[in-house]
């Protein structure tokens, strides 16, 4: 991210005297064999503590007042560099790191400046780098990095085997998740339990709860924003892993010096484990899947510069009985497909060494498909969505203690609800198709950083967003004080297809200030908001990949947050450990629930089944770090509420009789311990645990008898909670010893997930015993589903040559 | 079944269920209404009560309400009564007869001075079964060794918004009212006849099985109905029902449906507030549970073949050996019957 590296670039000034005359130190960090820009790499004058990282162009620049220094540079997997510059002047100086295999963990796991704590205006964004993750617990035996932002503050899950991240009480559909730049319409493999990000290509990722910059908006809760690694290879080489669940390849080369790609595939099959079951239900299931991710680079000249990002991937999953009386068709097994197919071409310039420019086509395409391959009921139900969009931005850095982005946005979106054909000759499904939901959602952006003295720092920006819902569907009109139901349709109106049906639009600002307490302490304070135009509709309590995307339409109004945000950022001893204190109040706008009973899937009128009204969340965030020695890790504490109210005019328009409720993921209480050791051996040990209090959960208040059955009565949404959840897992990774002169260099993690085994509870649900007999209707008859309710150790080996 | 589902989902083979202690706090009776009439001959009862606390017992000895005032209203202002039988059953008279494409509504006042309406429900019509197959499936079972999966098949009207309901029961011919418990070692068991036809009888009260037509109008239904055991090669005799929902009672069985088989899984819709048909007339807001339905119903009934499969099905070895002394009444219950069952 261009605008991101120079805010490092310009708040990272911030210790530094800024009187006396000032002088730049710039230039370029090469991989000295290749040639090719090292992106990230740490620039810093220890002395002085300053420094800075390496932008998309592997371009840096330092502002350093008048004496001789020591400028150090360090990038993964290179030896580090110093050089002694006396800076009497402006200095070009390009740099040349040597690959090396021996790297200090302490430089590994700091990407970024050590007083980027408290001296960046960053308020609830959190950058994580791959080498960072790659110590941290493995799951089945493979990293994973939405796992790891489970670990983070203000994060949480529904419950495991669920796909999804609720980012301080938002819904699973309101986090952006970018891979170069595409947005990701479902990231979670094997349902949910690894994700899109195959971990051997992931550079890094910088995860904002509030307060994203300007540049990035459509989503109301968070953006996830993932680097892939830029290709980089002087000869051909090989990388990979075989684990339990899935193994990886990679393969890197390069094409004369300016030329570069690689391509890294994954692939599982845990069907065996399936069968290995005695129950048929479960030997029934299968699961498998495989992605692609390819990259490459090519560097026209010194200042231009093309990279293409392609993703692809394929999920397969069946699940044995009839999971689809949603669709209303009977079905002894369903067979789940999903696929993700995304492309991203870059075009980087660099204008001048002030002024950067930036031109991305992205396409992003999504199909989930289900099946059901019973001959006498056979059908194929296909969604998707078509995201096609190009974005251009200019960063300008005319001194160090501004630097200005601003550019535009325009993204055409295209949902198909659903598709319905039957799949064999004698199946009576009839042919159904969803009329498709397409809009144009464009932005304009601006923004500004700015230090106006060594004390404060702010970033402040604008956007505007706007949306176009275009036609090629009917629109229909409800009696007036009735609710919106088919039964009360009086009117439609069809809207051709590049007709507008409707146009919404906001302005959103953002802001965040800066303000030193002392000379390692800072308060800084932010607001923001961010509107949504595309968002899931689901009635699950977790989101499935087969839930259906809506657009903003004439009676689905688009989402819009309001978030206040607040916090004190100290570092101590020497930057070893860093200290931060967040709160945060978030107003949610058009939040939007399903209503009691509506059926979403394959709804020719989606907004008869949802209900719009109001949201708001708010909370604590406590996160200790140790950054450098032979432990490192962190220790994070979120105290977060979320609520929903949805009161409309009538009964059947009400959620919780109109009052306010917690939302699914309510979980007031969350406390991470990661914990990494590393001493001078080859073995490098991790632990986390994780708590967190239990997620809302509806309980009846009475139950009646009609046609036999015993039926609980819910009345109230979401008001009791399933017991709490802790969790501890180990894990040991054996690298191969420094010195090792083997063609194949190979290292073996073995993890342990949930050590001591708890069941702990992904739902608590009712059943009341239908036979007559009083004893049991005298019980509750409430029950407690486990997923994960045993040890579950793995081994991978990962090896490089 | 969906309560399956979730183990499916659990890729180690570690999801478990365990029962969950949870007390539950003080509730508000509601009034229940749970009644259907049909165009089959009477008498159609209405069943009232009030709810229970989730975790009591709800005896209709202490819930079941005894004196309202009910009765039936048509679209033609015609009004039925109903008398009150025993345990808040409410039933209607020997004449009374409804017909397909009349409306009725069901009015109640209780004693309190309360009164209740349902929305009118028309009586639909509903196709006849055209047939009813069934499809053999072999097991490695140590006792049963196949079953055979039966439907119904049926072609639906043209007309989109037909629901279909199904019931189900099974009658077999009992000659023998009392057998000895079966003695091990010698493998002898004594029987001993009934005094009249008897017939043994089972069926699924808890079943719901309802079908819409939204995928498939116009188009031949084949529903599932019920899979019975290969232990015999002799017919086995079913009586099937196909009755006509309004879409209103359609929507209120799904739900009840998805509610009582939900096991908290990632596929389950987590519960909800379930609204049938009837309101208080001078309270909308007030919550009435239950729902008043009208019925069109076809009957079939089959004694279907079993002797097609060349797998021999199980059968003990045991040595039958038959008491003459005297014979054994047949007791009518929930699984007996001295009613010769319709098409035998």
């Amino acid at each position: 991210m261009v605008i991101r590296s120079f805010i490092t670039i310009v708040f990272l000034m911030m210790t530094t005297t800024l009187f006396g005359q000032l002088f730049y130190i710039r230039g370029y960090v090469y991989e000295a064999n290749s040639k090719r820009p090292l992106i990230g790499a740490n620039v810093s004058v220890k002395v002085m503590s300053i420094g800075a990282s390496t932008d998309s162009s592997g371009y840096y620049q330092l502002e350093v007042e008048r004496r001789a220094l020591v400028l150090t540079v360090s990038y993964l997997g290179y030896q580090t560099k110093s050089v002694k510059v006396i800076a009497n002047r402006n200095i070009d100086l390009d740099i040349f790191l040597e690959p090396g295999s021996e790297v200090l963990e302490e430089v590994l796991v700091q990407t970024e400046a050590t007083d980027h704590n408290f001296s960046s205006t960053d308020l609830g964004v959190a950058k994580i780098s791959a080498t960072f993750l790659n110590k941290m617990p493995a799951f089945m035996g493979e990293r994973d990095i939405l796992k790891s932002i489970l670990l983070l503050p203000g994060v949480s899950t529904v419950g495991e085997g669920t796909t999804g991240l609720n980012v301080r009480g938002g819904n699973q559909d309101q986090n952006l998740i970018l891979m170069d730049g595409a947005p990701l319409f479902n990231t979670s493999h094997l349902m949910g339990f690894l994700s899109v990000f195959n971990s051997d290509v992931v550079d890094n990722f910088t995860f904002y709860k509030g307060g994203a910059p300007a540049n990035y908006g459509g989503r109301v809760s968070s953006i996830l924003d993932t680097k892939l690694k830029t290709p980089n290879a002087d000869k051909p080489r090989i990388e990979g892993g075989i684990g339990l669940v899935a193994s990886r390849l990679l393969f890197e080369s390069n094409v004369g010096k300016k030329f570069s790609f690689y391509l890294a595939g994954r692939l599982s099959f845990p069907d065996y484990l399936f069968r290995l079951s005695k129950n048929t239900n479960v030997s029934g299931a299968r699961a498998n899947f495989y992605d692609l991710t390819g990259k490459a680079d090519y560097r026209i000249s010194e200042k231009h510069r093309l990279t293409f990002t392609a993703y692809r991937s394929n999920d397969n999953f069946r699940l044995a009985g009839d999971s689809l009386s949603a669709v209303e068709i009977n079905a002894s097994s369903t067979l789940f497909n999903w696929r993700s197919n995304n492309q991203v071409l870059t075009w980087n310039n660099l204008i001048s060494q002030k002024a950067t420019m930036r031109v991305s086509m992205v396409q992003s395409l999504y199909r989930s498909d289900m099946f059901n391959k019973d001959q006498r009921t056979a059908y194929d139900l296909v969604s998707g969505i078509n995201f096609r969009g190009i974005t251009g931005d200019v960063v300008l850095t005319p001194n160090v203690k501004n630097s200005v982005g601003f550019g535009v946005s325009v993204n055409h979106i295209t949902v198909s609800p659903g598709t319905l054909t039957p799949a064999s000759d004698i199946s009576p499904v009839i042919e159904l198709q969803i009329a498709k939901d397409r809009g144009i959602e464009s932005a304009l952006f601006f923004s500004h950083e700015w230090m106006p003295s060594e004390k404060i720092a702010l970033t402040y920006g604008l956007r505007y967003s706007s949306f176009l819902s275009l036609g090629g569907k009917y629109v229909y009109d409800y009696m007036p004080n009735s609710s919106r139901a088919a039964a009360n349709i009086v009117d439609s109106t069809y809207f051709g297809r590049n007709e507008i049906v409707t146009h919404y639009g906001g302005f959103e600002p953002r802001i965040s200030v800066r303000i030193n307490v002392t000379r390692s302490s800072s308060l800084k304070v932010g607001y923001s908001r961010m509107y949504q135009y595309l968002q899931q509709l689901s009635n699950t309590t977790a989101a499935l990949p087969t839930d259906r995307w809506q657009l903003s339409a004439p009676y689905i109004k688009p989402q819009f947050a309001d978030q206040l945000s607040a916090g004190y950022f100290v570092n101590f001893a020497d930057s070893k450990y860093e200290v931060s204190t967040e709160f945060y109040y978030k107003d949610l706008h058009n939040a939007t629930d399903y209503r009691d009973g509506a059926n979403l899937l394959l709804n020719e009128i989606p907004e008869t089944g949802i209900l719009q009204g109001k949201g708001r969340a708010y909370g604590m965030e406590v996160f200790m770090r140790k950054k450098s020695g032979i432990l490192t890790g962190w220790i994070s504490y979120t105290n977060s509420h979320s609520f929903l109210k949805i009161d409309g005019d009538r009964r059947e328009d009400r959620i919780n009789n109109g009052d306010w409720y917690a939302s699914n993921f309510n979980k007031p209480h969350t406390l991470n311990v990661v914990a990494i050791f590393k001493s001078k051996s080859r073995v490098t040990y991790s632990a986390n645990f994780t708590y967190s209090s239990g997620r809302p959960f509806t309980v009846p208040s009475d139950k009646y008898l009609v046609d036999g059955k015993y039926v609980p009565n819910y009345v109230g949404r979401n008001n009791e909670k399933i017991p709490d959840y802790h969790r501890l897992d180990l894990s040991a990774t054996i690298d191969d010893k420094p010195s090792s002169t083997k063609k194949i260099r190979g290292s073996w993690v073995f993890s342990i997930y949930n050590v001591y085994g708890r069941k702990n509870a992904y739902s608590v649900f009712f059943k009341t015993k239908n036979d007559n007999i009083p004893v049991y209707a005298k019980q509750a008859n409430a029950y407690k589903l486990s997923i994960f309710g045993t040890v579950f150790p793995s081994v991978t080996y990962n090896f490089k040559f | 079944m969906r309560s399956l589902l979730f183990i499916a989902l659990a890729l180690f083979l570690a999801t478990c269920i365990s029962p969950y202690d949870l007390k539950i706090a003080d509730h508000s009776p509601k009034l229940v209404v749970d009644g259907v009439i049909t165009d089959q001959p009477g008498p159609h009862v209405v069943r009232l009560a009030y709810s229970a606390p989730y975790n009591n017992d709800p005896s209709y000895l202490t819930t079941a309400i005894k004196d309202a005032t009910v009765y039936i209203e048509d679209n033609e202002g015609l009004r039925t009564m109903l008398t009150h039988k025993s345990l808040g059953s409410y039933e209607t008279p020997q004449s009374f007869t409804s017909h397909v494409g009349k409306q009725y509504s069901l009015a109640i006042v209780l004693s309190n001075g309360k009164v209740y309406r349902s929305h009118p429900e028309e009586m639909k019509p509903v196709a006849k079964i055209d047939t009813i197959v069934g499809s053999y499936r072999e097991l490695n079972g140590e006792f049963l060794r196949g079953e055979f999966d039966l439907r119904v098949e049926t072609k639906d009207p043209p007309t989109p918004g037909d629901f279909y309901a199904y019931r189900w029961k099974h009658y077999e011919f009992k000659p023998w009212c009392w057998a000895s418990p079966p003695n091990t070692q010698t493998r002898v068991v004594y029987r001993i006849r009934c005094c009249e036809g008897c017939w043994q009888t089972a069926e699924c009260p808890e079943c719901i099985n309802i079908v819409s037509d939204k995928f498939v109008n116009g188009g031949s239904l084949s529903v599932p109905i019920v899979t019975i055991p290969y232990d015999s090669k002799d017919p086995y005799f079913i009586v099937i029902e196909q009755r006509s929902l309004s879409n209103a009672a359609y929507s209120f069985w799904h739900e009840v449906s998805t509610q009582i088989t939900s096991s908290g899984g990632i596929f389950d819709k987590p519960p909800i507030t379930i609204t049938g048909n009837l309101y208080n007339v001078d309270d909308p807001e007030e919550q009435v549970l239950g729902f008043f339905g009208v019925s069109s119903v076809q009957v079939k009934s089959i004694h279907f073949k079993r002797d097609k499969i060349d797998k021999i099905p199980y059968s003990p070895d045991w040595i039958y050996q038959e008491l003459v002394v005297q014979c054994i009444t047949c007791e009518t219950g929930s699984t007996q019957s001295t009613v010769t069952p319709p098409g035998w």
